[in-house]
């Protein structure tokens, strides 16, 4: 993926998702314009920035979305719940297209028919007429009409629109079979979007005849108002149009039709042209041409018929037609009456005969090219003339025998041309006098509309993988100056200064600082509201209610409580497991709500909350609670826990058995949630991340999960102890006292060793044991380590206290992985790898 | 500078942009027999061709370039229809 793509995806992405983010808003408040005007903004930095990828279907989704936008701010359009859900529904496709964008998997083929209808149904909104009519007037029925050889009304009533004889010149001037009108009307504002639709026009795809309506601008006119209408006639593939025109959609009708069709058109007046010019050799010609297929005299004749006299347009077109490589067949449909047929029956004249022969290719060529000299704009009779008659002459007198009357042709032509020029000039002079007069009174008052314009907002965006990079070089600079204290030790013992000792000690602790607060620093780098994830939530709370029946209001309290990036992305996922199981189990049915005297709506609340160094994120929902009864019995049933559990455990401990894996309180599996996968997935999400998850609930009150997630995942402070003389770090967290007692303080109660603190009776579980040393027996006295569990408290028997220490934290890697007794592993100081133990592993198989 | 206005005639240079427009349109405006000197005029944004053809002003100097064909044939003639060659 190139990195301009990864950019805008990155960026297009926070658009998209602060767009869905107000249209939520809108549709829980109403609509005011400044949010409209926001989503309107966003979608056309989409749009924009989208035009410089080969992604044109999305770049028309979101410049329909845009337009429809636009029409609503400016209350052309009400606003409704309706264009919100499909508005919304654009911004989804958009979102999924960049996902495929992303993994590069996507196709163009198969995003077409998506975009067009799409932007169909948007287009419906802004003009309901023109439902479903999108950019081509083509219908499927007048694919069958046009396959008749038959052009729609509105296609003829566009061309002679255009000119009474824009079918034949068109004819004359087309070689393919893929013909249009295309009618342009930009929108007033368009000059604000950035759009030029003259040079748009100019730049279409096989324009062949163009015309700019263009009324008189008053003198206060605004110029800065578009009132252009262009028409434009061409060739090229209704799709190479609508490409053209992508970005001007819903300011243009475009009307296909086939050459064929256009021919069967023209073909009266070309039989009429035919007749009026009343030339023999031509009548002929186009008899022979239509008896016999022969189309070579034909053309010759009409070719020079062009090039020796001036005629009226549309004969000029009719004979330039006839002249190209053609295919007649369409004359014969019907024999007209009278005309050529009639007046064919003379014998061929001398010309005629020569005409036969036809001229070579070089020399049609030869002649086409002095045409078209001729009708240039850069043509000038003066000096021109001369040399393009001598030309034609020539290539004239090659075929013709009567040269004097094709050169009395030509110089009648010359003077027609020299007298049609005052005349035109005559012409602008009268429009610039009107003009002047009605201009020269008026003022100068042209406003020109602010540009609504971005704040600029002081932001730096930063490569994700930077940071990371100098989080861990903090790391490393934190396990570096642990490296100090070693030093001063070493000082000591082995170079016996003191001094020197002291001496580093007090350069440690400025090290220290200045470690801590750059560590402090970088992590704020790396904290980012928690809005970031809650934003996306009131979206799937509307999209669950609305499939569910259900009413459900989302309120979030604590969106500026800040987190670790890494640990919000990660947090994602399992919130939105819980808030589906609130929306698809929780929250009651509005009907089963008013009979149980709640109200309709339901509510479901998503509270953060910093503690010290962690935040806890409350679900809590107001539906029917969870019963501990009934989840006793299912986990019973299911084999979770055993009969002598069903009978001990309490309800607390009965709710937190849905966290346990393969347990799912739904009787009924529906798609949003209840594969009894959930939970469990939840939970294991939770811990990884470092954090807990515990649930309460009460019948008929509602339930509440409750996440303690540390703030940041990066740095650990672990206490250090001696076990076999080797380090052992256990997170600081998690440590509630250290306790040196007297071996005969420890008791035996049913073959586990327990002490007694304050009246608390305290489990142990001897470290030695745990981790496969060798036992220690012997000691009078012992260090205990007391934890805190979810289970409670327990007491760890180790060798040796050692200090506490921050370290970064790496998972185990490799032959390592399979050792859950550690989660993970951290660099000393002095080198020495310490591991870190999984308090609760541990525990699970010392107990 | 695209557009150089002297006393009676505004020469028109390579790419005139769409804020031209505004200036063209009421330095035009001012007085009727003002003319345009289109000679080394090669493109504008449509807002400039836009107070051309409103306005049609006198031409004193055609342009040069052949892709502003259309805007000679259209200043001339009285309707604003091109036919490309």
């Amino acid at each position: 993926m190139s990195e301009l793509l990864d950019v805008f995806i990155g960026e297009s992405r926070e658009n998209l998702e602060s767009a869905s983010q107000e249209l939520i808003e809108i549709q829980a408040s109403g609509p005011s314009s400044d949010k409209v005007d926001k989503i309107f903004r966003d979608l056309h930095t989409i749009k924009g920035s989208s035009d410089l990828f080969d992604i044109k279907p999305l770049t028309r989704l979101a410049h329909a979305a845009e337009d429809l936008l636009d029409s609503v701010r400016a209350k052309e359009v009400d606003y409704n719940d309706e264009i919100g859900d499909l508005l919304l529904e654009a911004l989804d496709q958009i979102s999924m297209w960049f996902d495929e964008l992303e993994n590069g998997t996507q196709n163009l083929a198969e995003w077409q028919p998506i975009s067009t209808d799409l932007g169909a149904q948007l287009r419906a909104f802004i003009d309901p007429s023109q439902a479903g009519a999108n950019t081509t007037e083509q219908t499927p029925a007048a694919q069958a009409n046009s396959s008749t050889n038959e052009i729609v009304d509105s296609v003829a009533s566009a061309l002679d629109a255009f000119d009474v004889n824009a079918d034949i010149a068109l004819l004359s001037k087309s070689a393919s079979s893929d013909l249009y009108v295309i009618e342009y009307t930009p929108d007033e504002g368009c000059f604000f979007r950035g759009e030029d639709p003259v040079n748009v026009a100019l730049a279409l795809p096989g324009l062949r005849a163009f015309e700019i309506n263009a009324p008189a601008m008053a003198a206060d006119a605004d110029v800065y108002q578009c009132v252009l209408k262009i028409t434009a006639l061409g060739e090229a593939s209704e799709d190479a149009v609508v490409t053209h025109m992508a970005y001007y959609e819903g300011q243009y009708t475009l009307h296909k039709l086939t050459q064929q069709a256009l021919k069967y058109r023209c073909k009266d007046k070309i039989l009429d042209s035919v007749a009026q010019l009343n030339d023999e050799a031509l009548n002929d010609a186009l008899k022979t041409a239509r008896e016999t297929g022969d189309t070579n005299t034909l053309q010759s004749t009409a070719g020079l018929l062009v090039a020796s006299q001036t005629h009226a347009m549309p004969i000029k077109a009719v004979l330039s037609f006839l002249s190209s490589d053609i295919d007649l067949t369409f004359l014969d449909d019907h024999k007209q009456v009278g005309g050529p047929d009639d007046s064919a029956d003379a014998p061929a004249s001398g010309a005629d005969e020569h005409s036969k022969e036809g001229l070579l290719p070089h020399e049609k060529e030869l002649l086409t090219q002095q045409l078209a000299l001729m009708s240039s704009e850069g043509y000038s009779a003066e000096f021109m003339f001369p040399s393009i008659s001598i030309l034609v002459g020539n290539v004239l007198k090659q075929t013709f025998s009567n040269e004097a009357e094709l050169i009395s042709a030509i110089n009648a032509a010359l003077e027609d041309v020299q007298n049609d020029i005052p005349e035109i000039q005559d012409v602008v002079e009268t429009t610039n006098a009107t003009n002047e007069s009605e201009t020269q009174t008026a003022e100068e008052e042209a406003s020109q509309p602010a540009k609504a314009e971005r704040q600029a907002v002081k932001m730096l965006k930063v490569d994700q993988s930077k940071i990371d990079y100098l989080m861990d070089i903090v790391g490393e600079l934190t396990v570096a100056k642990n490296s100090l204290p070693y030093l001063a030790k070493q000082a000591e013992e082995e170079g016996g200064s003191k001094r020197l000792s002291k001496q580093i000690k007090a350069h440690f602790s400025i090290v220290n600082r200045l470690t801590e607060s750059l560590q402090s620093a970088v992590l704020q780098i790396r904290m980012v509201p928690v809005s970031h994830v809650f934003q996306r939530y009131p979206r799937l709370v509307r999209d669950l209610s609305r499939k569910l029946d259900k009413k459900i209001e989302l309120c979030m309290q604590g969106e500026d409580t800040e987190f670790d990036k890494n640990l919000i992305e990660s947090l994602s996922e399992p919130l939105i497991h819980l808030l589906r199981n609130s929306i698809d189990h929780g929250i009651e049915s509005p009907e089963d709500r008013i009979e149980a005297g709640k109200p309709e709506t339901g509510r479901i609340d998503l509270i953060a909350t910093p503690l010290d160094d962690s935040v806890i994120i409350e679900i809590r929902d107001d539906g029917k609670g969870i019963d501990p009864h009934k989840i006793k019995l299912l986990a019973f049933q299911k084999g979770v826990i055993t009969e002598s559990q069903l009978e001990s455990i309490d309800d607390n401990e009965a709710l937190q058995l849905i966290f346990a894996a393969g347990f799912s309180t739904s009787e009924q599996v529906s798609d949003l949630s209840g594969r009894g996968v959930g939970m469990d997935a939840v939970k294991t999400m939770v811990s990884q991340a470092g954090g807990t998850i515990e649930m309460q609930s009460e019948v008929g009150v509602g339930s509440t999960f409750k996440l303690l997630l540390p703030q940041t995942m990066s740095v650990n402070r672990v206490m250090m102890f001696e076990v076999n003389d080797q380090m052992f770090g256990v997170s600081m967290d998690a440590v509630v006292e250290t306790v040196k007692v007297p071996t005969q303080d420890i008791q035996r109660i049913r073959n586990e060793n327990v002490l007694v603190i304050r009246d608390k009776l305290i489990p142990l579980c001897n470290l030695r044991d745990a981790l496969g040393f060798e036992p220690d027996g012997g000691k009078e006295e012992h260090s205990i380590l007391v934890v805190s569990t979810p289970q409670g408290e327990f007491g760890l028997i180790i060798d040796k206290f050692h200090e506490g220490i921050d370290v970064i934290q790496k998972p185990l890697e490799g032959v390592l992985a399979g050792y859950s007794h550690f989660s993970g592993t951290a660099l000393l100081g002095d080198g020495r790898v310490l591991l870190i133990i999984n308090v609760q592993e541990v525990l699970s198989t010392c107990l | 500078m695209p557009v150089t206005y002297k006393k009676k005639v505004a020469v028109l240079t390579g790419h005139c942009e769409i804020e031209e427009a505004e200036t063209l349109f009421s330095w035009l405006t001012e007085d009727a027999s003002r003319q345009l000197n289109l000679k080394t005029l090669t493109t504008a944004h449509t807002a400039v061709f836009q107070v051309l053809l409103c306005l049609r002003p006198k031409v004193s100097v055609q342009p040069e370039s052949s892709e502003l064909y259309w805007i000679v044939e259209m200043l001339q003639s009285d309707n604003n229809k091109v036919w490309c060659e």
